[in-house]
């Protein structure tokens, strides 16, 4: 084994305590709601093969929202994550790149000019035109940020924000020329919301993100190597480019199929990878699983909230996040610069 | 073992490197000289297979830079660049990425071990990297440049001002790491700014100027005093102490005149 497997017995430890929080979070996501699910009635009745109300609202609804609500926050956070380690920046996010605005301007493409809603009648189309659009602003921010083999953070950073303010006057012309129904399907989308969510339309994204997923964790050492630069990251033996194109693409994707389901869900891919980093470390063979798991039970719990607390209605799960996240973000800055300056 | 033949790199306004040849077998410690913007980090740079030379071919063990697989090369070559930079890491995990390359391979755990002991970081292994001086910084990374290396005794290890920050006795310190690994059998190419220390670790000593090499060979030979002075624009003399170690020293410039009148040289 590895030195880092040997000497991660402390990060393996809490993984196991994240990965075990997020599942009670999501046995508490799908027990509660509107329909309360009655564990004992129904395990009582397994025998029987139960049938019947419950176990279609058990299945049919709640199962593919939680799992939903699950990948998303997942992969929004590895995405984060390994955003910050690329640009070698805390500050980078989807958001902030304005890879998010990209995917929100495609898939909004998507909805208003296809004739007949065909946005909405193929699952794989939002999503498809999402990754598109998430892809070509990464792909930009990644050119126009390059100088002499680096990329400037700096001009990085704003490129993105150019990059979303353009976003936005697209997003706003598209609204302008959409016709009644395109426009509300358009607004209903960009509220952000996981209801709604049933097998068929989260499928795509389940598949989506879970590839994702699975080719960032398999990049922990490229992203490890990445942190000390990309000229380093070639001393150590790491393809520059080609890992570079690989998790740009892998990011990009996973953005693009969260936000054509969920719209823009600020704060999570940004304060996520920053809380898993207090957690279990800097190394991203530890650090990736764990922003996973808590950006997985960050996102259960949002949306168990949004669905909850003003019953029967409920509030859009951006709301939610961005209430939970940017306290928690601007306690994390404040600690990280008082630790800069007690030194 | 490393060999460059006839390299150029071209730049505008002005060529970076043009026509160097440099060759470092085992067992050897070459280090390179020159004034500030003279081509050595470039040189460093070429040699690393991080830059391609409009020019010429660079060859180690014999096959030509761009033909090795990039992790087989780095498995064999650490280089040490000037801006690492400040990372949260421990200094452990920081000196464990060095191991990057080679895959969890069994003896990884020694090899952190032996590179944290020969650098003098073994008491500071769980400090954070943020907290420590720069000159620790700076052996934090060569830690994990001796830790990429290895267990291999016929690796490279490209050095590129890496005794920038360092206290005296840690600059000897480093030094001699680095003499050590050359004298089992390794290839050492540093870029050094002290005439003296090149003078009593170099095997061999490579003296740029605009990008051109202007004289290499064993230091004693090489490093006269008007070569010097011409690479360097001050006045430097070479002397030999009581009991008999040659050193140089660069002269104090005329009261009035802080930098010394230079040749007509443009920047």
């Amino acid at each position: 084994m590895t030195a880092d497997a040997r000497a991660g017995g402390r990060e393996a430890r809490l993984l196991t305590a994240l990965t075990a929080g997020g599942a009670l979070i999501a046995v508490l996501a799908i027990s509660f709601g509107a329909y309360r699910v009655d564990w004992f009635a129904l395990l009582g009745n397994a025998a029987s093969m139960p049938s019947g109300p419950a176990i279609d609202v058990l299945l049919q609804l709640r199962l593919p929202r939680v799992m939903l609500a699950a990948c998303v926050g997942a992969a929004l956070a590895v995405a984060g994550t390994t955003l910050q380690a690329l640009f070698r920046n805390p500050l980078a996010d989807p958001g902030l790149l304005g890879i998010g605005s990209g995917a929100a301007v495609g898939a909004g493409l998507m909805i208003c000019v296809l004739p007949v809603h065909y946005a909405f009648a193929t699952p794989w189309a939002l999503p498809g035109a999402a990754f598109v659009g998430a892809l070509l602003v990464a792909r930009l921010a990644l050119t126009i940020g390059a100088r002499d083999g680096g990329l400037d953070v700096t001009l990085l950073l704003l490129v993105g924000i150019a990059i979303n303010a353009f976003a936005g006057a697209a997003l706003g012309l598209l609204l302008f020329v959409a016709d009644d129904a395109a426009l509300r399907d358009f607004t209903f989308w960009t509220l952000g919301s996981l209801s709604g969510a049933s097998w068929r339309t989260a499928l795509p994204v389940l598949l989506a993100t879970g590839v994702a997923d699975i080719v960032l964790l398999r990049s922990a050492g490229s992203l490890n190597a990445f942190v000390l630069g990309e000229r380093n990251a070639f001393y150590l033996g790491v393809d520059v480019e080609r890992a570079k194109r690989r998790l740009v693409l892998a990011t990009s994707l996973a953005v693009g199929a969260c936000v054509a389901v969920t719209g823009l869900i600020g704060f999570v891919g940004l304060v996520v990878p920053h809380v898993a980093r207090f957690v279990v470390g800097p190394n991203h063979r530890f650090l990736l699983p764990a922003a996973a798991s808590i950006g997985a039970s960050l996102m259960l719990a949002a949306d168990l909230i949004a669905r909850t607390v003003v019953l029967p209605a409920e509030l859009p799960v951006g709301i939610v996040t961005a209430c939970l996240g940017a306290p928690s973000f601007l306690w994390l800055i404040l600690r990280h610069f008082r630790q800069l300056h007690a030194r | 073992m490393i060999e460059a033949q006839r390299i150029a790199v071209a730049a505008h306004p002005r060529p970076r490197l043009t026509a160097i040849d440099c060759r470092a077998a085992h067992g050897e410690f070459v280090a390179v000289l020159g004034a500030n913007g003279a081509g050595k980090s470039t040189l460093l740079q070429v040699l690393a297979g991080d830059l391609r030379p409009t020019h010429g071919v660079v060859r180690m063990a014999g096959k030509a830079l761009a033909d090795w697989p990039l992790n087989a090369l780095a498995r064999q070559r650490a280089v040490l660049t000037q801006t690492d930079p400040r990372l949260p890491w421990t200094v452990e995990q920081l000196v464990a990425l060095g191991r990057l390359p080679h895959l969890g391979a069994a003896d990884d755990a020694r090899c952190i071990e032996l590179a944290l002991e020969r650098t003098g970081l073994t008491a500071l292994r769980t400090r954070s990297c943020l907290s420590l001086s720069a000159g620790e910084q700076g052996r934090v990374h060569f830690a994990r440049c001796l830790a990429q290396i290895g267990t291999r005794t016929n690796g490279l290890l490209l050095l590129d001002e890496p005794v920038a920050h360092a206290d005296l006795k840690h600059q000897h310190a480093l030094l001699g790491a680095a003499k050590t690994y050359s004298c089992g059998g390794g290839v050492v190419v540093a870029v050094l700014h002290d005439l003296n220390q090149a003078m009593h670790y170099a095997d061999t000593v490579l003296l740029l100027k605009d990008g051109c090499c202007v004289a290499s060979g064993p230091p004693r030979d090489v490093l006269s005093e008007r070569l010097l002075e011409t690479v360097y624009d001050v006045p430097i003399r070479r002397a030999r102490s009581a009991d008999g170690i040659e050193f140089f020293g660069v002269l104090p410039c005329p009261a009035g005149a802080v930098i010394p009148p230079l040749t007509a040289r443009g920047a």
